[in-house]
């Protein structure tokens, strides 16, 4: 299960809808227990070649928003991004560029506003929706 | 020799011979250069670098998707 705030949802939902039609990203950051806490949500730069149906998160902003955590003594605990004319599942090509498993992916619809969490099983290869809360 | 290497949670130690260069702990953990980013010693670095006993090395994941 993740829990985010209500406030943590509509930042992403803000983000997805002022970037469409481009995937919007960002990290997730906070406690990684049996449950995950988010405490920030961190907006990222999508740097992909085609943004209209890919995401790449920019490096440098990986590495800051870690060593950001470290010294908080949080942690990664997933990332974010929409689908500016899909649902909130994840596509063929988030199955094949997923690579941290048990961190949560939450895929944000922009067309439905619908957000679910989906945790990358990396020995089975497929992604595996996760209980989302919204508190 | 021996170098510290953490992905993503996961700490461990991994033994290379004398130099060995971070492409090489690469091909050793069957990652793909192209996927990753590499700190050594908490510094970005090339895979060209030749390690040296007792480096802490970081490869973090690219996150992308579609």
């Amino acid at each position: 299960m993740i829990i985010l705030k209500q406030d943590h949802v509509k930042k992403i939902l803000q983000h997805a809808r002022s970037e469409a039609p481009k995937e919007s990203c960002g990290i997730l950051v906070g406690e990684w227990g049996d449950v995950k806490i988010v405490k920030e949500v961190h907006l990222c730069t999508n740097v992909d070649a085609y943004p209209i149906a890919r995401y790449t998160i920019d490096p440098k902003e990986i590495l800051k928003i870690m060593d950001h955590a470290n010294e908080k003594a949080l942690e990664i605990v997933g990332f974010f991004h929409s689908h500016p004319s899909g649902g909130s599942y994840p596509s063929i090509i988030d199955s094949e560029r997923a690579s941290w498993s048990g961190a949560s992916y939450i895929i944000i619809s922009v067309p439905s506003g619908t957000i679910s969490s989906w945790i990358w099983d990396e020995r089975k290869g497929k992604f595996i929706e996760e209980e989302l809360k919204v508190t | 020799m021996e170098v510290s290497v953490k992905i993503r949670r996961e700490e461990k130690s991994v033994i290379l011979d004398e130099g060995s260069t971070i492409n090489d702990l690469l091909k050793k953990l069957g990652i793909n250069r192209e996927t990753v980013l590499i700190r050594r010693n908490g510094k970005l670095c090339i895979e060209e670098e030749v390690l040296n006993d007792r480096d802490s090395v970081e490869i973090i994941p690219a996150i992308s998707g579609g």
